[in-house]
């Protein structure tokens, strides 16, 4: 069990950072650091895909003519994960102006403010 | 209370999903599922296929095409909800809090911004004119642009950079990068072949390559514009909102 963990490090990481990002989701009541926590989350997955494509002595996917083919690392999450960072760019941007929102309504971005002062 | 329940369940999804991670099959193996199915033929191929040195522009330009549509439609779709959140309302050249801070920009920040920024843009457009054969490509390009203009804004402030960089320049480039991209994407349709293929069948055979490379230059282009621009215009939007709250105190 521990053997296999080992061999598969970055899956491992991937997953104590996806926990980590998790855990500043639900328990952080400002909501910017709410956005922090999604952050990692999505830094969390970025990375588990990278390294799914990860080939052991494997050269980046371009093929340069005029040499012998050497193994090559998957290029296909690499291609996936540049449109994804695009996409969580765009999404923490809209996150972030609806936090704008919230404070120019409520004078606060902390939800626990908010709610004793409903109350 | 409710931080131990917290912290027992992240443990428990931890500890399942380490279980997982210890299940799959060892890292960088190349019997592999993932390396095995389609990438072979990537790999093999895509050269040929898609005309590109750069096996990861050829699955972004090529293979994976619709993903890459989609994705600049999200992008898009992004920027106009933010418009929908903070509104559009038609502004003078806007005044953020950031000018109207205490603090002076220093001499220090400004040299640094006008040394970098040039650098900056030159590399964004090596990357984007070279990713066709070498690692980089019109996102990454694009994300330079972008981060060019968030460094001019941080250091000279916001009025003078709308200046530089004034809204109708920007719809212009917006519409012009996403219409070249459906363009040349439905190009191959026109002539008989499948979306984003670059093919046109009419064409002699001698000069059909010529015409793909143009094509993907063309869209690798649009792309960087699309995102720098994109990038710039999220700022610019997120900064205005501080300028119109600024308003509604003074009344």
């Amino acid at each position: 069990m521990w053997n296999m963990l080992a061999d598969n490090m970055n899956y491992a990481v991937a997953m104590v950072l996806f926990c980590i990002g998790f855990y500043t989701v639900i328990m952080r009541s400002n909501l910017i650091k709410k956005i922090i926590g999604l952050m990692v989350m999505q830094v969390a997955v970025f990375f588990f895909l990278v390294s799914v494509g990860y080939l052991a002595e494997g050269t980046a996917p371009i093929v340069i003519p005029g040499e012998l083919p050497s193994p090559m690392v998957n290029p296909l999450p690499q291609a996936m994960i540049l449109t994804g960072i695009v996409i969580a760019v765009s999404t923490t941007a809209l996150f972030l102006s609806l936090v704008l929102k919230f404070y120019s309504h409520y004078g606060t971005v902390d939800m626990d403010k908010v709610k004793e002062d409903q109350r | 209370m409710k931080k131990v329940l917290a912290v027992l369940f992240i443990s428990a999804l931890a500890v399942l999903l380490l279980y997982v991670a210890a299940l799959l099959p060892p890292m960088g193996d190349a019997d592999n599922p993932t390396n095995r199915q389609v990438v072979p033929r990537y790999l093999e191929q895509g050269e040929q296929e898609a005309g590109t040195r750069n096996i990861v522009a050829a699955v972004v330009f090529n293979y994976r095409g619709y993903d890459t549509m989609g994705e600049v439609a999200i992008f898009s779709a992004a920027l106009a909800g933010i418009f929908a959140v903070v509104g559009t309302g038609r502004r003078r050249i806007g005044r953020a809090l950031i000018d109207e801070s205490q603090v002076k920009f220093s001499f220090v920040s400004g040299t640094a911004a006008v040394l970098l920024i040039p650098l900056m843009i030159v590399f964004s457009l090596y990357i984007i004119i070279y990713g066709l054969d070498l690692p980089g490509g019109g996102f990454q390009g694009g994300a330079t642009i972008g981060a060019a203009a968030i460094l001019f804004t941080a250091a000279f402030g916001f009025p003078r950079a709308q200046e530089r960089i004034p809204h109708h320049a920007r719809i212009i480039l917006e519409s012009a990068a996403i219409g070249g991209f459906f363009l040349v994407g439905t190009a191959g349709v026109i002539g008989g072949a499948s979306f984003l293929t670059y093919i046109l069948p009419s064409l002699p055979s001698e000069v059909q390559a010529t015409v793909r490379t143009v094509m993907l230059f063309v869209l690798q282009f649009g792309i960087g514009i699309k995102v720098g621009v994109i990038c710039t215009s999220i700022l610019f939007a997120l900064l205005r909102e501080e300028e119109t709250e600024d308003v509604e105190h003074a009344c």
